[in-house]
């Protein structure tokens, strides 16, 4: 089983699929290029976990440390906010998504456009469906996908993962303490 | 004597003025009524245009290609991406709609065929001049939508073939466009798929308003009687024939056979899908086995002795599970003859024969009667031959799993089965079975399991599920009386909204949610509507006293009644709640007047479609025929693959002026509704936008403030914070829920609000109004 083929692997792309991000430091990368960096967290970051641990607390964590404003979809905002994140805003997914598609709209706190989206935690379909319509729809924004399954429509994915793999590159991507050596 | 065709003007009568009369040999199709025509009268797919354009100026197509490329011709396959034209010169957005039409025409021409063959068919078994009579004395405007689309008032079954000429015309017409080198702009495609909407719901009508009609189904009754629903409503002892699909003339061919021969009771009629629904209309003893994603676990179960499918979201597999399973069938479409021979002009009593001892697995019978009398018989002789599945040894298949996750990749649901599986290989099967009441029943998992264990049976073994529920049957239309008494709240906003649960069960959690839905926003006093498979989901949950919705609320078009209105072309009578708001209680001319009664209902009637399972073409035309009215759909996150949202910029305040008809002038009316067309995540967020999306422009501030309430408090549960975009909706500080509004206005003067007038709205210009 690749991990760089779709999770779902009939869900295919297109002619252009996604780099996978295979190593922290690729997605530290992007953390530290993004100007206007925006965190898309759904609602399944909420059932994604292992060892008493959810994607959510992670990804809070992260979003924490970089200082990247959260956009809530589904129905995980008061979940970050438990967790010290309160969500620059709380927004249907495909709202989110038009706006994000409109070079001109201010971004969540109305201080300018977004240059890269973090995206993760949408059903998989949906997440899907929505990178698909920001690869064609918002060519001015970079979308990196952190689920842990293979989004061939973002910009950068990461690839197929497993829960220690997934926890581990976002723990050392974002510099998280925990971090696998 | 073909070929005549008289049309009369207009002539007076002993009866009165008679306008627009159209005699034929062989067909009588007209407006024998006193109103005048409007302005578009069975309207060609561009007579629309101007409406839709306003509607998706506001509503803009947010495009979610599901594919790159095209591959519709062999210039082709075409790469669409990164802004470059196909060899025929198309872009990605026009594809993308080129193929949400494609979808709308063949969801709309299947409504229509299926229309045809019903009114064939009744025509031919009760005769041309069969009238029409969807509710009795209760209802007078029999057939609203079709006198809004056509200008026609049908009396007889055979006014109804004058209707469907038109729908076969506009389909042809519509689907030609899709071809190559026709419509290129992305808003044309739209406009044409709002008017395959428009059409389909034309058809829907035709059909339920056919059937209610002859086959002496409930009439508008709010008290239409509470049925079974569940495999454990089954007597196994008794034979059992099982009917799939949509198309109702077989099954109640074969429930008429029973009756004829005094057989009642002697034989279980089960049904999956909307044919349950319907022959439950017919006979309240028929028992509704469940929706569309229970096909595979019903027929794998061996109860049924005979297996009888009509047309439409059957699997294209049953026959062969169905053969595997020992279950001969009968094909009885001609859209889905399934490879079986035709044996419809043969004697009964062979094709009895031939079922009954095995030597056939299957026959097609396009004739209803013959296949009524054909199933009961043969069920009856195959009942002592039933071969009841051995028992799986569930932890000895679930232990060969190594693991892989191939199932859990191919499910729809992303349920974890790689950990259920492997549970019941250490004989934990509680999670399996559990997984049940999520499963959509589409199979995939097992066709990918390199260890062959079929998954979805293995669960099917592991559950025990032999609850009985009770669903009310559909009622079919909404009383003009109901109407009446309704139209003033609705229109007002103190009912805070119609909110109407459709379409199929490809649900991202189970159908419990929709029953939850409908719970939820009937306590809430919305009148609530269901239809198809929704309205099967919605009877699958008890509340503490253990009653399903259909026990616990009434079935009246009424704040806080649970109406189930039938299958899935009852869904007319939703649309056509709303057009008879703006006949009956706001007296709007209906007659060929589409444009001025659709911006009647777009900006005062607070209807919401529903499909949170939404899987089909024919749910794509659904949805269509909702939005041309003005009508918002939500679908569940599937819904996504649709190809694009149609989605409103609350943030976009140039979007939301309209022309106030009292002084002409344009005003700021808020983002309402806000979105035509939006997929949600999960089921709290679409809860939270159903309160949201029933609001309308022309709410009282009595009606907002309820309206507003209700969505501040699904917000909430949903966000866990007040919602960020209140000053939108509130007009005035009438409009604040009173035991709110200290909280609430230090947020709205945060946002920079100022009271605002309510106008008279309107989105078309002076002189479309009659
Ligand atoms: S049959 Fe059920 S469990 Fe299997 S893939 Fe389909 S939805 Fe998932
Ligand atoms: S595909 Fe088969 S072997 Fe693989 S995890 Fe699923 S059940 Fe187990």
């Amino acid at each position: 089983m690749s991990r760089t083929e779709p999770w779902q692997p009939a869900m295919q792309g297109g002619t252009v699929t996604a780099p996978a991000l295979e190593k922290p430091g690729a997605l530290a990368a992007l953390v530290r290029r993004a100007r206007r960096p925006l965190l898309v967290v759904g609602h399944r970051t909420l059932v994604t976990g292992g060892d008493g641990e959810l994607a959510i607390d992670l990804l809070a964590r992260a979003a924490l440390k970089a200082g990247i404003p959260v956009a809530a979809t589904g129905d995980a905002g008061p979940a970050l906010a438990v967790r010290g994140v309160e969500p620059a805003i709380c927004i249907s997914a495909m709202n989110l998504a038009n706006r994000l598609a409109d070079p001109a709209w201010p971004g969540v706190d109305g201080q300018g456009p977004h240059d890269i989206v973090f995206v993760a935690g949408l059903s998989y379909a949906l997440e899907w469906t929505l990178l698909s319509g920001l690869r064609h729809g918002a060519p001015h924004l970079v979308t990196v996908s952190l689920s842990p399954a293979y989004e061939p429509h973002a910009s950068f994915s990461l690839p197929n993962l497993a829960w220690p793999a997934w926890r581990s590159l976002i723990a050392g991507a974002f510099g998280l303490e925990e971090a696998a050596p | 004597m073909k070929g005549i065709d008289i049309h009369i003007g207009e002539i007076a009568s002993p009866l009165g003025r008679v306008r627009e009369l159209r005699v034929g040999i062989g067909r009588v199709g007209s407006g024998t009524w006193d109103e005048p025509v409007g302005p578009t009268p069975c309207p060609s797919p561009t007579a629309l245009r101007d409406w839709d354009r306003r509607l998706l100026a506001r509503y803009r197509p947010f495009y979610l290609p599901l594919c790159d490329l095209c591959c519709l011709c062999t210039y082709g396959k075409c790469d669409l991406s990164g802004g470059k034209r196909g060899a025929c010169g198309i872009t990605l957005a026009a594809q993308q709609s080129r193929v949400a039409l494609l979808a709308a025409c063949i969801g709309t021409a299947t409504h229509t065929s299926h229309a045809r063959e019903l009114v064939s068919h009744l025509i031919d078994r009760y005769g041309r001049q069969f009238p029409l009579d969807p509710g009795g004395l209760a209802v007078d405007l029999r057939m609203p939508i079709v006198e809004l689309v056509c200008g026609l008032r049908p009396e007889t079954l055979a006014d109804l073939e004058t209707v469907l000429e038109y729908c076969e015309g506009q389909v042809v017409h519509l689907l030609a466009a899709t071809h190559t080198g026709q419509e290129a702009d992305p808003i044309d495609f739209e406009s044409k798929v709002l008017h395959a909407g428009m059409i389909d719901h034309v058809a829907l009508e035709v059909a339920d308003v056919a059937q209610v009609s002859a086959l002496d189904f409930p009439k508008a009754d709010p008290e239409a009687p509470l049925v079974d629903l569940g495999i454990g409503a089954i007597d196994r002892e008794k034979p059992v024939v099982l009917v799939v699909g949509h198309n109702v003339p077989p099954a109640v061919a074969i429930l008429d056979y029973l009756a004829a021969h005094g057989l009642e009771g002697a034989v279980e009629v089960t049904g999956i899908c909307c044919t349950a629904i319907d022959m439950t209309r017919r006979s309240p003893s028929a028992k509704i086995v469940g929706p569309i994603s229970w096909q595979l676990r019903y027929i794998r179960s061996g109860i049924p002795d005979l297996l009888v499918v009509d047309e439409q979201c059957v699997r294209a597999d049953l026959f062969d599970e169905a053969r595997d399973a020992g279950i001969p069938v009968i094909a009885t479409s001609a859209k889905n003859c399934i490879g079986l021979p035709d044996r419809t002009k043969e004697p009964a009593d062979a094709l009895v024969e031939a079922l009954s001892t095995g030597a056939v697995n299957g026959m097609l019978v396009l004739d209803p009667e013959k296949v009524g009398e054909v199933a009961v018989r043969a069920a009856i002789r195959r009942r002592p031959l039933r071969r009841v599945p051995p028992s799986l040894d569930i932890e000895a298949i679930a232990s060969a799993c190594g693991g892989c996750g191939r199932c859990i990749r191919a499910c729809p649901t992303e349920a974890d089965l790689p950990g259920a599986v492997q549970a019941a290989g250490r004989g934990e099967i509680a999670a399996l079975g559990a997984m049940l009441a999520s499963c959509v029943g589409c199979g995939r998992c097992e066709e990918v399991c390199p260890q062959g264990i079929e998954v979805h049976r293995l669960m099917a073994a592991a559950c025990d599920d032999c609850e009985v529920y009770a669903v009310r049957t559909g009622r079919g239309a909404i009383q003009d009386v109901e109407i009446r008494e309704v139209g003033g709240p609705i229109v007002l906003g103190e009912i805070p909204g119609v909110v109407a649960f459709v379409g199929c069960a490809n649900y991202p959690d189970g159908g419990r949610e929709v029953a939850e839905m409908v719970t939820e926003f009937a306590k809430r006093r919305f009148v609530v509507c269901t239809s198809g498979c929704s309205a099967m989901a919605a009877a699958m949950h008890r509340d503490e006293e253990g009653l399903t919705p259909y026990e616990r609320f009434s079935g009246r078009f009424e704040a806080g009644g649970v109406v189930n209105v039938g299958s899935c072309v009852s869904n007319a009578h939703i649309s056509g709640a709303a057009v008879k708001i703006a006949s009956i209680f706001a007296k709007r001319r209906l007659r060929g007047n589409y444009a001025e009664v659709a911006d009647y209902v777009y900006n005062r009637v607070g209807a919401v479609g529903v499909a949170w399972g939404a899987m089909s073409q024919k749910a794509a035309a659904i949805a269509a025929g909702f939005w041309r009215l003005g009508i918002p759909v939500v679908v569940g996150p599937h819904g996504a693959k649709y190809r694009r949202m149609l989605l409103g910029r609350q943030d976009c305040d140039e979007d939301w002026m309209v022309r106030d008809r009292r002084t002409d002038e344009e005003v700021y009316v808020g983002p309402v509704p806000e979105h035509l067309f939006i997929a949600a995540e999960t089921k709290e967020e679409a809860m939270a936008l159903i309160a949201k999306l029933a609001m309308r422009p022309n709410d009282t501030s009595r009606g907002r403030s309820i309206k507003l309430s209700h969505y501040i408090d699904l917000y909430r549960r949903c966000y866990g914070r007040m919602p960020d975009d209140l000053h939108r909706f509130v007009r005035t500080k009438a409009d604040l829920p009173v035991i709110q509004k200290d909280e609430l206005l230090p947020l709205l003067e945060r946002n920079g609000w100022s009271e605002r007038p309510i106008p008279d709205p309107t989105l078309l210009p002076e002189e479309a109004y009659q």
